[in-house]
């Protein structure tokens, strides 16, 4: 196994005593909100808002338990660490988003609403799209100011989503035809996934480094 | 390799302190006592050893490798305490193992199990719900557990009842018996120095007063003593520091300065009493 993934995993077991209030938080709450909107596409959005939200538990936990003294002594490269994290902050979107486009279907066709294929793609790549979005602007803001002092990149998700529903509810046009056009939504949210985690992860990278702990 | 750690003139400023020209070394087999008070820059020292702070100037080398260049070859054969807890307190003590051994190669279960062991450690306990004693023992346990050639602990008596400091130093002795393993032990306690040092750097107001062997440092000075007329003008501007009461006095200075006062009742101080008295403030003689 090499640094980076020793890095996630130790993130891994940052958040693991936190597990069942994370589950209640990223799983079970949105799978009410699908019920009772009816929309798979705001639940799953509504899920990745919460991954969102949820993976920045690695960075409050630490702060809060003194755990920079242990990344200082560690045989791994402020690198390494910083792709670690965001190693597992992609894996927990992953994993919430897999949960989400089973349950939440599966919950649509118990209470016997509409759920096409179609509907579930769009969700998946919106999804991504979102959580792309919120992760490379969150993750930056606490390397460069920490968990605590940066408790305002908490809530880019939450604006994101309503903004997300916003566009939704409105029906503006230019978000209909994204909608409408998987394939040219699915390139986006590609090359917002590359791009964007680019940049995000080599400025992460610059503020640890400059950081003294 | 002749010496663990060589710190050459270090320095590194912050708005409102600065650690200039440090410089020390400390050979195999030896414990290294980093003293000073409260805000004289030992924990400045050690995180620059570590690269946990970025330095002015200087060269640090550790296990002949330079701090900078050779940083995770370092760090797996080095093993660091700290004056307080560094695991997740959620973490239970038999989880810290799994989450903490895979970033070392050389990682001995049996060894972290004998130490759990034998710090009577409750595995089933969370980090948080130890002592301050058993928190310095587990890190201790994980730090002993890879074989790390050199081991720097950070204050880690200061807030240990006597036993639990006495545990230490034996366990200490113990690691650098072999004559392959070093020990850098930063401390304002210096009764524990005075049992386990062999070598004693003395950092004050950022500035090193002494680097060297033990009982070099405590030969460097002499404690006189003497009743209220003995203090004349000449004994004044030669001490080092003075304390004053009302059957006399006594105060701090330079052994080769003591023939010169030889009518004087004088001993060997203590680390307490030459830190106490050079450390005195302008005037107060």
């Amino acid at each position: 196994m090499n640094n980076i993934l020793k890095s996630a995993r130790l993130d891994f077991f940052l958040v693991l005593p936190y597990s069942k209030r994370i589950i209640l938080a990223d799983i079970i709450m949105p799978v009410f909100y699908t019920f009772t909107t009816g929309s798979i596409l705001s639940g799953v959005s509504f899920t990745m808002c919460m991954a969102a939200i949820l993976s920045c538990y690695t960075f409050s936990v630490s702060e809060k338990n003194g755990m920079e003294k242990l990344y200082g002594v560690l045989p791994v490269t402020k690198k390494e660490l910083v792709l670690g994290r965001y190693v597992f902050t992609c894996l927990m979107g992953l994993f919430s988003l897999i949960m989400a486009i089973i349950l939440h279907p599966a919950f649509l066709l118990l209470m016997k609403k509409e759920c096409r294929p179609a509907d579930v793609i769009i969700s998946v790549i919106a999804g991504i799209l979102t959580f792309s979005l919120y992760t490379v602007i969150q993750l930056p803001g606490y390397y460069k100011y920490g968990a605590l002092r940066a408790r305002v990149f908490m809530y880019v998700p939450l604006v994101g989503f309503f903004a997300f529903l916003y566009l939704l509810g409105s029906e503006k046009k230019s978000l209909t035809v994204l909608l409408g056009h998987p394939a040219v939504l699915a390139f986006a949210a590609v090359l917002l996934f590359i791009g964007a985690y680019a940049v995000s992860i080599a400025l992460s990278i610059k503020f640890l480094e400059k950081k003294e702990l | 390799m002749d010496n663990y750690l060589e710190v050459r003139h270090l320095s590194k400023a912050f708005p409102e302190f600065q650690l200039r020209d440090i410089s020390f070394s400390l050979p195999p087999g030896y414990i290294m006592g980093l003293i000073g008070p409260n805000g004289s820059g030992k924990t400045t020292t050690i995180k620059l050893i570590l690269n946990m702070l970025k330095r002015e100037s200087g060269e640090i080398f550790l296990m002949g490798m330079d701090n900078l260049t050779h940083e995770k070859e370092i760090k797996s054969e080095l093993a660091v305490v700290f004056d307080s807890n560094c695991f997740c307190g959620d973490w239970k003590v038999s989880q810290i193992e799994n989450y903490i051994s895979v970033f070392y190669k050389n990682w001995n279960s049996g060894t972290f199990s004998r130490l759990i062991r034998s710090f009577q450690l409750s595995p089933e306990k969370k980090v948080s719900e130890l002592s301050r004693g058993m928190q310095m023992k587990l890190m201790l346990a994980c730090a002993f557990s890879y074989g790390a050639r050199l081991l720097i602990l950070d204050e880690p008596t200061s807030g240990l009842d006597p036993v639990s400091r006495d545990e230490l130093l034996t366990i200490l002795s113990r690691y650098i018996e072999d004559g392959e393993h070093s020990v850098l032990f930063s401390t304002h306690i210096t009764t524990d120095l005075e049992r386990a040092a062999d070598y004693i750097t003395y950092i004050n107001d950022g500035s090193l007063f002494f680097s060297g062997e033990k009982n070099e440092f405590l030969d460097m000075f002499r404690l006189v003593k003497g009743g209220p007329g003995e203090l004349t003008g000449e004994l004044k501007s030669r001490l080092l520091g003075l304390r004053i009461y009302s059957t006399g006095f006594e105060g701090l200075i330079r052994t080769e300065d003591l023939k010169l006062f030889s009518h004087l009742t004088a001993e060997s101080p203590a680390i307490d009493d030459i830190m106490v008295f050079t450390n005195q403030k302008e005037g107060a003689l």
